[in-house]
């Protein structure tokens, strides 16, 4: 599936594999309980209104300060929603064939883009815990590296077993053609240990 | 009784109002900063301001009932201490 999205970075070779969001029915939880509040104070006054003969005169000062308390309590929930939303949707894993990034909007003025390149990528777990997250299959994706941050964890997203497998398919691919003696991507910071063979027949590679 | 003009009580609810609304258009702004190349965050971006819209547009339908050149009145409870002058 193509993906078009543009990250910080990007490079002009390099296309995305996996695009992730958190799993959907994590906003769907948090939307919810916002509606759950919302609908609260309607089924109060209707509750109120029927054991009660409470009503208000209409432009009183009880009516006002109701009407304005309900406006300001709406809308404060209406923001919430659309920051639930753009919680959601800009918190972005994006795995392509170089690098894994994991980018993390937190709040309104807190963003936070972390990428690692994909040969440097140690180790990939998954995990699923919990009912919900079983039968809906949504869970963690730690992927360990031995770069500065060391643990990427890609959060509540959808099937982490096969993210997990995408990741490690990507890396071994990355591997195969760094042990490859005629090679022809092999990073500057290459980690791992080449055989003087390997070694030199990348060098003359990258001579020619 | 405390007694005082309707209107005070509309401008306590604009600025209260107005710093949702800055709140609002703050958290458009970095909506669309980091997302106003995807198309799902410009349409709810859309639909937010819709929302904020038909706020706005039902509380002052429903503030129309309340005549803003006149005072409110607030009976205080017959507490002693207040004959006292405390």
């Amino acid at each position: 599936m193509p993906h078009d999205i543009d990250f910080p970075g990007r490079q002009s070779d390099e296309h995305v594999v996996i695009v992730l969001h958190r799993h959907w029915f994590i906003f769907v939880r948090s939307v919810a309980t916002l509606v759950l509040l919302g609908g609260a104070p309607v089924v109060v006054m209707l509750v109120w209104s029927r054991l009660t003969d409470w009503q208000l005169a209409d432009g009183s000062l009880g009516y006002a300060l109701l009407v304005m308390a309900g406006a300001l309590y709406y809308l404060f929930l209406w923001i919430l929603i659309y920051g639930y939303w753009l919680d959601y949707y800009l918190d972005t894993f994006i795995i392509t064939n170089k690098r894994v990034v994991d980018i993390e909007q937190a709040g309104l003025f807190g963003r936070t883009v972390a990428e690692e390149r994909l040969y440097r990528i140690q180790d990939v777990t998954s995990d699923t815990k919990g009912i919900l997250a079983t039968s809906l299959r949504y869970g963690n994706v730690y992927v360990q590296t031995a770069g500065k941050t060391e643990r990427f964890i890609f959060e509540q997203v959808p099937h982490p077993e096969l993210v997990a497998r995408s990741i490690l398919d990507l890396t071994d691919k990355i591997d195969d053609r760094l042990e490859r003696p005629d090679g022809d991507s092999l990073p500057a910071e290459n980690p791992k240990p080449l055989s003087p063979a390997t070694r030199s027949g990348t060098v003359g590679k990258l001579r020619q | 009784m405390i007694e005082f003009p309707a209107l005070w009580l509309k401008y306590g609810f604009f600025a209260l109002g107005g710093l949702l609304l800055l709140l609002a258009f703050v958290y458009l702004l970095n909506g669309l900063r980091y997302g106003a190349r995807m198309t799902l965050t410009v349409m709810t971006s859309g639909l937010f301001i819709a929302g904020v819209g038909i706020i706005a547009w039902l509380t002052n339908s429903m503030l129309t009932a309340v005549d803003w050149s006149s005072t409110f009145s607030v009976p205080l409870p017959d507490v002693s201490f207040l004959r006292f002058g405390f």
